[in-house]
């Protein structure tokens, strides 16, 4: 942001060209009598984009902009005394062409995916060895598509398990939040760019990201993902699935504040995930749920450096692309029976993480 | 074995040709009770979903559960091949890859059939609860799919919306508006051209119409069409199969950008 500060005389603030006083703050009338100071020399008209004619050149009361007497429609003749607002900010109501800003839906919004059930079989199960697959080769390839997480039936035991969350997030100080936040002081959204990725990312497929949207539409109705967290003496905060869940089903997103590594080089946190891994590292992101974060920091990590540990491991953590953004899914990799605490493999790739004194 | 014979042939071809267009690939699921589909168009949509009930048909066996899976397109080309007072026989054997289609002519003098490959489709079914709908209307078939075609020539969304006046179709484009209101009407000849209206709530709607159009693609199979309409729910247009069962098509409706959760 370019902050404009011409100092005329006394009675004009310091301002910034694109902020706009915010709307509790007392105005100086002078603002308004002083006509003449509101030209300032670096402020350039949105219709022509030039700061030429700033004797022409018009502020809005409201947002600052600036508008050439002569760009507005109509055109104004001279400069109006009292206050003017911009034609985006004289409309009280929003403007709304019905039927421009339509979003369409999907079906799938409305109705559950559900397994189909026990009873169809397919025709040629008898006869697998001879089963020809149809020439078209799109049919042929079978997908293992994600599957969305069905949440606990029972209302009661739902809210169990969010008392659980509540505890476990107020114990570690963290706010809770379901998404991927960008603060102020850390990387900006922009900077979350999959492309970024050293040696590509993959793309979530239109169907998962459908079903990654199922996942979240169905969090936000309060059916969550059927998760308890457990205060384990040696393991501390951890989590256990508290229903049955099935091979690829997504469990959630590992969400907390995004930020660059090399803000966080020095940082003795114990819940940092990688973002990106960009072959610049001064591009290179993590997620940082301390401050804010969900249950996916709970989730406890398999000990890389035991023969057993492996074979802990039942969900893994996967990056995709989701409409260029890069997101962190935590998937089930195979069956999970209730009861079962969730791990996966805190090193997927740069086997940086310490797990040696992992359970 | 599966072994299903259908006098009234007609309603098969008319199934398809109904179907052939919004589906490419789907799961033919038959069980005791009867032979049912349910399929997504490519967009993921709409949603149509298909039961004939196996006392329509003449001859039912069906000793398993199975699930078939065609190429809509390649299913109708063979049932084109049918006479339209031809019986269709549908033959599949246990641990085969293929389906049989026999057509026979009324008078028994001509018999042919195919056989068809089948594919391996993976789908999900999904799960539609029985809702009570805010506004249910009931008008001729031709009339509904007059109106969709109509109003498709100026704009190509619809504003489905009921209210204690009738039912009102509405659309606007480059040209210009247009709105068609159809009122309740009950005192008429025949009872397939009446237009009644049943509401709890009045409800407004929008879709698109190239999705409608393709439904009414299906008014060969009834003289009257069931719009069902309840406001966060897709519309489901229901077309009856004489004695036989039903063809719903669900079309899930444009919301306003507000209302859509923000993807991050």
């Amino acid at each position: 942001m370019v902050s404009s500060t011409t100092t005329t005389t006394a009675t004009v603030v310091v301002r910034r060209r694109t902020q706009a006083p915010k709307p509790n703050s007392p105005r100086t009338p002078l603002r308004n009598s002083f006509k003449s100071r509101r030209y300032y020399s670096d402020a350039c008209c949105e219709e022509c984009g030039s700061g030429d004619k700033a004797a022409e050149l018009l502020l809005c009361d409201k947002c600052d902009r600036g508008f050439h007497l002569f760009c507005l429609r109509p055109i104004l003749v001279s400069v109006p005394k009292g206050s003017w607002f911009c034609p985006s900010c004289s409309n009280h109501k929003k403007v709304k062409y019905s039927g421009f800003p339509l979003v369409q839906t999907k079906i799938v919004d409305f109705f559950r995916i559900q397994r189909s059930s026990e009873s169809t079989q397919g025709l040629s199960e008898d006869g697998q060895k001879r089963r020809r697959r149809a020439s078209s080769l799109v049919m042929s390839k079978k997908r293992r598509k994600l599957l969305p997480f069905n949440s606990s039936e029972d209302h009661t035991r739902r809210l169990e398990q969010m008392a659980s969350l509540a505890t476990a997030l107020t114990a570690s100080q963290t706010e809770f939040s379901n998404e991927l936040t960008y603060m102020l002081d850390m990387a900006p959204r922009s900077a979350n760019c999959a492309a970024l990725e050293q040696g590509g990312m993959q793309v979530l497929s239109k169907e998962d990201t459908e079903t990654l949207n199922l996942c979240k539409n169905m969090m936000e109705r309060g059916e969550w993902p059927p998760l308890m967290v457990v205060f384990d003496p040696q393991e501390g905060f951890t989590v256990e699935a508290d229903r049955f869940i099935k091979d690829l089903t997504i469990i959630t997103e590992y969400v907390g504040d995004v930020d660059y590594l090399t803000n966080r080089k020095n940082d003795d946190g114990d819940s940092m995930m990688t973002l990106i891994y960009a072959a610049d590292a001064s591009k290179s992101l993590v997620i940082c749920p301390d401050k804010r974060g969900n249950i996916a920091r709970f989730i406890s990590g398999i000990n890389n450096h035991s023969r057993d540990g492996k074979k802990k491991q039942n969900l893994k953590c996967v990056r995709f692309d989701v409409n260029g953004e890069c997101r962190v899914l935590l998937i089930a990799n195979r069956d999970i029976a209730k009861g079962e605490r969730l791990y996966y493999d805190y090193n997927g790739y740069e086997h940086e993480y310490p797990t040696e004194h992992f359970v | 074995m599966l072994e299903l014979r259908l006098v009234q042939g007609s309603l098969l071809k008319k199934v398809l040709e109904a179907i052939k267009d919004l589906v490419n690939d789907a799961n033919f699921d038959c069980s005791s009770t009867g032979f049912s589909l349910q399929a997504m168009d490519s967009s993921h949509v709409a949603l149509v979903a298909l039961l004939l009930r196996s006392e329509g048909f003449e001859h039912y066996r069906c000793d398993r559960n199975i699930s078939m899976g065609m190429n809509l397109n390649n299913m109708a080309k063979m049932l084109k091949c049918a006479g339209n007072d031809d019986i269709i026989t549908i033959k599949a054997d246990d641990g085969s890859d293929t389906v049989t289609f026999m057509f026979e002519s009324p008078t028994q003098d001509k018999i042919a059939d195919f056989e068809m490959k089948l594919m391996d489709i993976d789908s999900e079914h999904l799960g539609i609860p029985e809702a009570e709908y805010h506004a249910i209307v009931r008008m001729p078939s031709s009339e509904f799919a007059r109106i969709c075609k109509d109003l498709s020539s100026i704009g190509d969304t619809v504003v489905i919306s009921v209210t204690k006046e009738g039912v009102k179709f509405s659309t606007r484009g480059d040209i210009g508006t247009a709105n068609v209101v159809c009122r309740q009407n009950t005192t008429v000849d025949k009872p397939e051209e009446a237009t009644v209206i049943e509401m709890n709530e009045p409800v407004s709607l929008t879709f698109a119409l190239r999705y409608m159009n393709s439904f009414t693609k299906a008014t060969p199979l009834s003289n009257i069409v069931t719009l069902s309409l309840s406001s966060e729910l897709p519309v489901v247009v229901e077309y009856k199969i004489a004695e036989m069962g039903y063809i719903r098509f669900y079309l899930a409706p444009k919301i306003e950008e507000d209302d859509e959760e923000t993807k991050p």
